[in-house]
């Protein structure tokens, strides 16, 4: 095979940017050149933004046909049984009432689905429910992280259990685990030699930390509505990913995946919990197709909590080996987590990815217990990886008298991400960190409760690819333009990038494109996880726009009698040798009816780095009498590639933050050890951040070119939230000089950190 | 700022409130169970003692809309499932999220704590009642341009809660704005913008409801 020719491009920072020689894939537009776009980079308004403000945006909760049903689902009272009996024969007398009862007959957490029926009201439904009676046999469970470790501990799983990946996961290998009780792993891996760098170390540090399940809460709950049309099932669902919908659905119900359509124009969030149909889904296909009726399922909140996902719990310990001036010579890390009957906490990513640590030995460890699965969540692992070694390595620079960011800076290598520490830095006045300490201590002396503090956390991810996204683009004779592909909307809002690209390469205005996404019939587009969409789909918009432009201006070529090599096109107006022709004359001379072209993700280039770097910083005010810290400002500095649409880029940063925000002081899913049962399945007693809980948030980009793929396109919606809780942490621990090592940081654990709780007698 | 469905009608006596009241006492207060009683509760005493649909007529941005309802009918379930606005939305059910905020009589109340039959002869106005995509009310429009909103289920409560806001205190200050949207939950993170967007309305034309 011929060598493929190499093209030379410029990437890295701007004002920094040094050449590298890549292979352009066949057909794929040239990347983007340092410098100017006339429209992608910049801040404009939500195309679909009307649409969702004035509640015209229907989404699946909102689905209604006549005659359709409204489904529920009989969930578990017991965190682990067996099932001795289901009595239904209440049903059959209930008008319009079906059901469908898979026949388990052991359940192994508290909201695990034993059967689903639909009937003509949701109220009705409800009643139904009531009907039906099971007999339950309770045996033993098992539902903390302690406690399903111990030898003895009622079982889980008798069998060893396969891991089970979502689109939302890192993607990765997987070696066969091994299984022991409860406890599966460990998962190992790393890099270097650990023994020879603690051996070169002048001392070692270990600090352990712990954090809590964090749910969801996407305020639309999982939900789908489905119907049979002949042999064909449409689906609207709720969901991140409309392709894994379909897949899931066509291979449970052993359908071809041309008799399956999903629908998701607007879903309500998601965050890493909708990837697949679900088995609530598979139920509202199955009892549609036995009422013979359209059947909408949604969960109700507490189902949300009990059993549609969660970010796992975990338990890490990060040992260091360092020198005395800050540079650490080798990590090695270990971690526990319970994703309830799944399995994939591991939080060894950030460790391993984050800075430049010579040797690091990764082992993790899932542990089973009688509770809801767990499953992708924003940057899984990540934020809790992170938090881990970022409190190491403020405590190593607490140990070594260091200035904490001077560390960071003695251990990373990143080009992007020290340029981001000096950004955020001089935003957040980190040079104020000196006389802040000061304040506090003459605060304290002046018995004033309240303390400040600054703290800072880096940020790691990486830029997956969803290969096979696809984008057609068809432009009418009359003008008009349509862009297709079937991602979906969970709320990164891809409508108006691409709009953003198409209308850029055609040098029309962005509102005069119209985007159809949300739609398994439209070519391929990536599921929204892992802060895949961008990155997997701007480049196929672009090299689909870069064609249709190519063809658009052979036309204009015929109709200006100049070869197309001559021909300019800007603000809708195509012209050479003094002749020009508006957009909508030269699609009025298209030989067909529509000119329709693709254009398809080309893969990766080789050669740049795959991970995304950035950093936070937060400033916080703690109360050493009520224990209440509350954040003042967060500064995020972040490398989103060449941002296509500026303002998005910016909300999914803040939005990575406030969950960070309130990761790090609020979320705790309770479980009584007793019953086995999740106390606070809800949102009054799952507290989660809101209005008064907001900060200042500064989202600060760097200007950078990776050298990807042709648009240097990337995600944000992970990093954005990967570091926030571990600066938050840095702010309290500087604020009020206890070092907080569990998730989240109450008030009370605040207050017992500070010796402010009273020792209470114990009678015997 | 309030925001609770008070119950001041004399026209039915059934509340969900005095619903979930008076089946406290029956089920008490298991630990496990606690959490869930509000939602259930009025299922159970329907299925206990509740009477057939009753009619109800409620003005809804305007437009009068008549039903029959079982008693326990939230006015989020009538809105949404017997008139087709859908704009409201349910997002906890029991009245924690504020998705489903509407004005009742001119107030901000939890269409998932309101049962229809309190809103009988009363007027409700929905986020479809505050404007429409071609013809956004100055504060949606601020929504629009502030970016407050991402996946977008929150946002018609929030633009609820808000416009109750402005109707009443034409020039809030930030903090009063974090109050009145305090009973509003979004995950996405989108609270900036929300109090971008009512500074941004204050300056523009004062909200007038069209229901």
């Amino acid at each position: 095979m011929a060598d493929v020719p190499k093209t030379k491009i410029e990437v890295g920072l701007a004002g920094k940017t040094t050449v590298m020689e890549v292979e352009i894939p066949a057909g794929d537009p040239l990347p983007y050149k340092v410098g100017e776009r006339p429209i992608t980079g910049k801040r404009r308004p939500r195309l679909d933004g009307p649409q969702k403000v004035t509640g015209r945006a229907v989404y699946t909760h909102d689905a209604q046909r006549p005659g359709m049903l409204h489904a529920r689902v009989l969930r578990s009272p017991h965190a682990h049984a067996k099932i001795v009996s289901i009595d239904t024969s209440a049903l059959e007398k209930m008008p319009g009432v079906v059901f469908e009862n898979p026949g388990k007959n052991t359940v192994r957490y508290h909201g695990e689905a034993v059967l689903a029926l639909a009937a003509p009201t949701r109220a009705a439904a409800e009643d139904a429910l009531r009907a039906v009676k099971i007999v339950y046999d309770v045996l033993p469970h098992t539902v903390s992280l302690a406690a399903a470790r111990k030898e003895g501990a009622p079982l889980v799983f008798q069998k060893p259990v396969e891991e089970k990946h979502s689109a939302g996961d890192v993607p990765g290998g997987a070696a066969p685990v091994e299984q022991k009780g409860n406890v599966r792993g460990p998962k190992a891996s790393g890099r270097g030699d650990v023994d020879k760098g603690f051996a070169e170390s002048d001392g070692t540090l270990e600090v352990v930390t712990t954090t809590t399940v964090q749910t969801h809460v996407p305020l639309e709950t999982h939900s789908l509505f489905a119907e049979w049309v002949g042999d064909t099932l449409e689906v609207q669902a709720s969901t991140q990913g409309t392709f894994s919908v379909r897949d899931e659905l066509a291979g449970v119900l052993k359908l071809l995946k041309d008799k399956v359509n999903v629908r998701a124009e607007f879903t309500g969030g998601g965050f890493g919990a909708k990837f697949g149909a679900g088995d609530y889904g598979v139920f509202a296909a199955k009892l549609a197709k036995k009422a013979g009726k359209p059947v909408l399922m949604a969960l109700d909140r507490k189902e949300e909590h009990l059993a549609a996902g969660n970010r796992p719990d975990s338990w890490n310990r990060v040992k260091l080996g360092y020198k005395k001036d800050g540079t650490v010579t080798a990590v090695d890390y270990e971690s526990f987590g319970t994703a309830g009957v799944a399995t994939g906490t591991g939080t060894g990513g950030f460790v391993k990815s984050a800075y430049g640590f010579p040797a690091v030995k990764v082992a993790e460890f899932d542990v089973f217990t009688h509770l809801g699965p767990g499953c992708a969540m924003r940057a899984p692992g990540h934020p809790q990886g992170c938090f881990a070694v970022e409190t190491a390595l403020e405590e190593l620079a607490s140990r070594l008298g260091m200035d904490p960011l001077a560390l960071r800076l003695k251990n990373d290598p990143s080009e992007v991400r020290r340029a981001e520490w000096e950004i955020g830095a001089k935003e957040i006045g980190w040079a104020r960190r000196a006389g802040i300490s000061k304040a506090n201590a003459a605060a304290a002396a002046a018995g004033s409760p309240l303390r400040r503090g600054l703290g800072c956390a880096a940020s790691v991810w990486y830029t997956f690819v969803a290969p096979g996204s696809q984008v057609l683009v068809r432009v009418h004779r009359d003008g008009t333009v349509e862009v297709e592909n079937g991602v979906q909307d969970i709320g990164g809002g891809p409508r108006t990038p691409i709009a953003m690209v198409v209308a850029e390469e055609l040098g029309i205005p962005v509102e005069k494109i119209r985007v159809k996404i949300g739609d398994s019939r439209y070519p391929f587009g990536p599921a929204s996880g892992g802060s895949v969409t961008t990155g997997s789909l701007i480049p196929a918009v672009r090299a689909a726009a870069v064609h249709a432009r190519e063809k658009l201006i052979g036309v204009a070529a015929k109709l200006l009698g100049a070869p197309a090599g001559e021909i300019a096109l800007a603000n809708g107006v195509f012209s050479a040798k003094g002749k020009s022709a508006d957009f909508r004359k030269v699609c009025s001379r298209l030989s067909g009816e529509t000119l329709v072209v693709t254009g398809d993700r080309a893969k990766d280039y080789d050669g740049a780095d795959t991970r995304i770097f950035g950093a936070q910083f937060a400033e916080v005010v703690v109360d050493v009498e009520t224990g209440v810290a509350s954040v003042k400002k967060v500064v995020a500095v972040h490398d989103c590639g060449q941002p296509v649409w500026k303002t998005g880029v910016e909300s999914q940063i803040r939005g990575g933050i406030l969950q960070g925000i309130s990761y790090a002081l609020f979320e705790e899913r309770v479980v009584d050890e007793r019953s086995g049962r999740v106390l606070n399945p809800n949102v009054e007693f799952y507290k989660i951040l809101g209005s008064k809980d907001t900060p200042e948030i500064v989202p600060l980009l760097v200007d950078h070119y990776p050298g990807k793929n042709n648009a240097h396109a990337r995600g944000i919606g992970e990093p954005a939230t990967v570091p926030t809780a571990a600066a938050v942490a840095n702010a309290i621990a500087h604020a009020t000089g206890i070092r907080p090592t569990a998730l989240p940081i109450t008030p009370a654990r605040i207050l017992d950190a500070l010796g402010k709780v009273p020792k209470r007698e114990v009678r015997a | 700022m309030a925001k609770s469905p008070e119950p001041p009608n004399e026209t039915k006596g059934v509340t969900r409130r005095g619903l979930i009241k008076g089946i406290a006492s029956v089920v008490g207060a298991a630990s496990a169970g606690a959490t869930t009683l509000l939602v259930e509760a009025r299922h159970e005493l329907q299925a206990a003692n509740g009477s057939g649909p009753i009619p109800v007529s409620v003005t809804v941005n305007g437009t009068a809309r008549t039903g029959s309802f079982e008693p326990r009918t939230t006015l989020a379930e009538a809105l949404r499932d017997t008139w087709g606005l859908t704009g409201t939305k349910v997002g906890c059910d029991r009245g924690a999220c504020g998705a489903c905020t509407v004005l009742l009589d001119g107030v901000p109340v939890n269409s998932c704590l309101t049962l229809v039959h309190d809103a009988d002869h009363r007027k409700v106005t929905t986020i479809e009642g505050l404007g429409s995509p071609e013809a956004m009310s100055p504060l949606q429009k601020a929504f629009v341009d502030a970016d407050a909103l991402q996946c977008g289920f929150c946002t018609p409560g929030m633009v609820v809660s808000c416009s109750a806001l402005l109707m009443k205190n034409p020039k809030p200050t930030e903090h009063e704005v974090r109050d009145a949207v305090s009973g509003n939950l979004c995950r996405c993170g989108t609270y900036t913008g929300v109090f971008a967007a009512c500074e941004a309305a204050a300056h523009a034309k004062s909200e007038v409801p069209r229901g």
